[in-house]
């Protein structure tokens, strides 16, 4: 499933938050991404919010893709936190890692590049994106 | 020197592409590079490295923390063998190795090359083991040359896989073939020291970055690089290809290890003269923007900081990484400062905390890391008044060529604005400074006037001195 235009009226705070990183992502055109981030690309990623939502999607180059709901794909990496942190780190205030050095989302080894990489990657876009390049 | 021919790999894989023999290789390098292998402008580049190393002891000695290391080491005993920089007494090359390592680092005032800081690894243990065996400077200058070029490669060729930073653990792979060169091992020797060093790999814990146990245990590879050459001179024996091999040490700690990047260009292209130093103490990625935040202050002579009413940071995403890295802790950061639950450390990876202690004192030293300024009012005013923003030039900008760009905007609230830019951190291989002002600065009240300006003077020369030992006594406290 492609980057959609506009978010599902119906979706909930993860998902919107997520579709906005989409947007700002796409407006990078990959200029974000090094050679020592460029391990998040291609990978597939579960958010999930402690309230239920989950959105999973693969990070490209150029664009976001969501993936559908109940593909059949096994994440690389699963990010679990709780709305609060989960809208902290959606303004670029704060990254992932932050939370997870805080002891508030897991951190398992097999995952711990991939989720480093991604913090790093989603932060420097949200702060990156002012509402004249959305 | 030679180089080692590739031989094939263990695996037993037909497929496999032959894996070089890194870690005989590493130890002819590490055992035949001779002085006058060297680059005069490399030799220059590692004997500031030196000074500089030594200026950053200094100022990590004043630290509360150092004290408590100083006095914890004392149970592995005392001895009269190596100088503890910065601190009364001596003690065995070990423990002196590990105690110099540590407060190289306390304060984040160490160098690296290419990706992977080495000075405060290389330093302490050529130093401890020179004083040691009563080794000529030019000896101790080469040492640190070869520290440098196998630390650069080593860490190329983890990058893309491990958890990097001055906890990497390929200094497990130079410490001890330097101590080997220093304490006359063979190359089978050398070898084996490699093995007892790398076994127990040093990986480090990410939460571990807000204490004193970051700054004790970098210095480890220090102190255990000297114990495994040791041992391996006395004849235990250990694997003889713990770097390169599928399951050695480079692929326990890494998920990518890029063998070409090992000896790429070993004893040709001088790796060395990537050299970074910092300026001021605290993580590279944070330097260019205090340095701006001193460059503001000095702008104005009236400067309240309690009347900034807005202070903006902008630079490449990894240094808002960083700063944010411990903003998520309850309670907050401070708070865990003060109650003893973690400790200045933090700080020194927080790039808002850095910006505002030097935008209040004009300078960034061991100072602004002491309770008195963490916890000062102005501070405390500052901390509700930073806004940080990703500049996607500055970003690319460091991933293209490691320019470590800042700007930061002051807003007075009378409406003054004040903004200063810096496209590189003072000290990159490409904007350096006089170490011999960080030396001063960190041996300053430790040492007479007079004595610093002998012992810098004795340090640019080191390699005409037959003996470090003479060097090092002027290192004295």
């Amino acid at each position: 499933m492609q980057t959609p235009a506009t978010p599902d009226p119906n979706a909930g705070p993860l998902y919107i938050g997520l579709s906005r990183f989409a947007r700002l992502w796409s407006v990078q055109r990959g200029r974000l991404v090094s050679a020592r981030l460029e391990g998040a690309l291609g990978r597939a990623i579960r958010c999930e919010s402690t309230t239920g939502e989950i959105v999973e999607f693969c990070l490209r180059r150029e664009q976001l893709d969501f993936e559908s709901e109940g593909s059949p794909r096994t994440p690389h990496a699963t990010i679990r936190m709780n709305p609060k942190d989960w809208s902290r780190v959606f303004t670029g205030e704060l990254h992932v890692m932050a939370i997870i050095l805080a002891g508030r989302a897991p951190f398992p080894k097999d995952q711990r590049r991939l989720l480093m990489q991604f913090s790093m990657l989603l932060q420097t876009t949200m702060l990156s994106g002012t509402a004249g390049n959305e | 020197m030679s180089s080692a021919a590739p031989r094939p790999t263990v695996s037993g894989d037909a497929t496999a592409q032959p894996s070089p023999a890194v870690t005989e290789a590493y130890a002819r390098f590490a055992l035949e590079l001779t002085f006058e292998d060297i680059p005069a402008d490399v030799v220059e580049i590692a004997r500031e490295q030196i000074l500089a190393t030594i200026g950053s002891c200094y100022a990590g000695s004043k630290m509360p923390s150092a004290a408590r290391i100083a006095a914890g080491l004392r149970i592995l005993g005392a001895g009269e063998t190596a100088t503890l920089l910065g601190a009364p007494g001596r003690m065995p090359a070990p423990s002196a190795a590990l105690y110099n390592s540590a407060v190289a680092q306390i304060i984040e005032w160490d160098d690296w090359v290419i990706i992977s800081h080495t000075g405060a690894a290389v330093v302490p243990t050529v130093l401890a083991v020179g004083e040691m065996v009563g080794a000529p400077g030019r000896d101790i200058v080469t040492a640190v040359v070869i520290g440098n070029e196998i630390n650069g490669r080593t860490s190329r060729a983890i990058q893309k896989g491990a958890y990097v930073g001055n906890s990497m653990p390929n200094h497990q792979i130079e410490t001890p073939l330097l101590a080997s060169r220093l304490l006359g091992l063979n190359v089978t020797q050398a070898r084996r020291a490699v093995s007892h060093s790398g076994f127990l790999a040093m990986e480090s814990c990410p939460i571990g970055w807000m204490s004193d146990s970051k700054v004790f245990c970098n210095g480890l590879p220090a102190m255990w690089g000297i114990v495994a050459a040791s041992l391996a001179k006395e004849g235990l024996v250990g694997n003889l290809d713990m770097i390169e091999h599928p399951a050695g040490l480079l692929s326990t700690v890494s998920e990518v290890v890029d063998q070409a990047e090992l000896l790429k260009d070993l004893g040709r292209e001088w790796y060395t003269r990537t050299l970074n130093t910092k300026r001021h103490p605290s993580c590279a990625y944070n330097l260019a923007a205090i340095e701006c935040a001193i460059a503001v202050k000095a702008r104005i002579p009236d400067f309240d900081p309690l009347r900034v009413s807005k202070l903006e940071i902008e630079g490449p995403g990894v240094m808002l990484y960083v700063a944010s890295r411990f903003q998520a802790l309850e309670p907050d950061v401070y708070e865990q400062v003060r109650q003893e639950a973690i400790t200045h450390v933090a700080l020194c990876f927080d790039a808002g905390y850095g910006i505002m202690a030097s935008l209040v004192d004009g300078e960034l030293g061991f100072r602004q890391y002491l309770n008195d300024r963490i916890f000062s009012d102005e501070v405390r005013h500052l901390r509700s008044r930073i806004e940080f923003r990703a500049d996607p030039v500055m970003h690319a900008a460091y991933y293209a060529d490691y320019q470590y760009g800042a700007r930061v905007r002051v807003t007075m609230d009378d409406g003054r604005v004040y903004v200063e830019e810096r496209r590189q951190l003072l000290g990159a291989r490409d904007r350096p400074f006089d170490h011999a002002i960080k030396f001063r600065e960190g041996a300053s009240g430790l040492l007479d006037p007079k004595t610093i300006e002998e012992a810098i003077g004795a340090l640019r020369s080191l390699e005409r001195c037959e003996d470090v030992r003479h060097v090092t006594r002027i290192l004295e406290t």
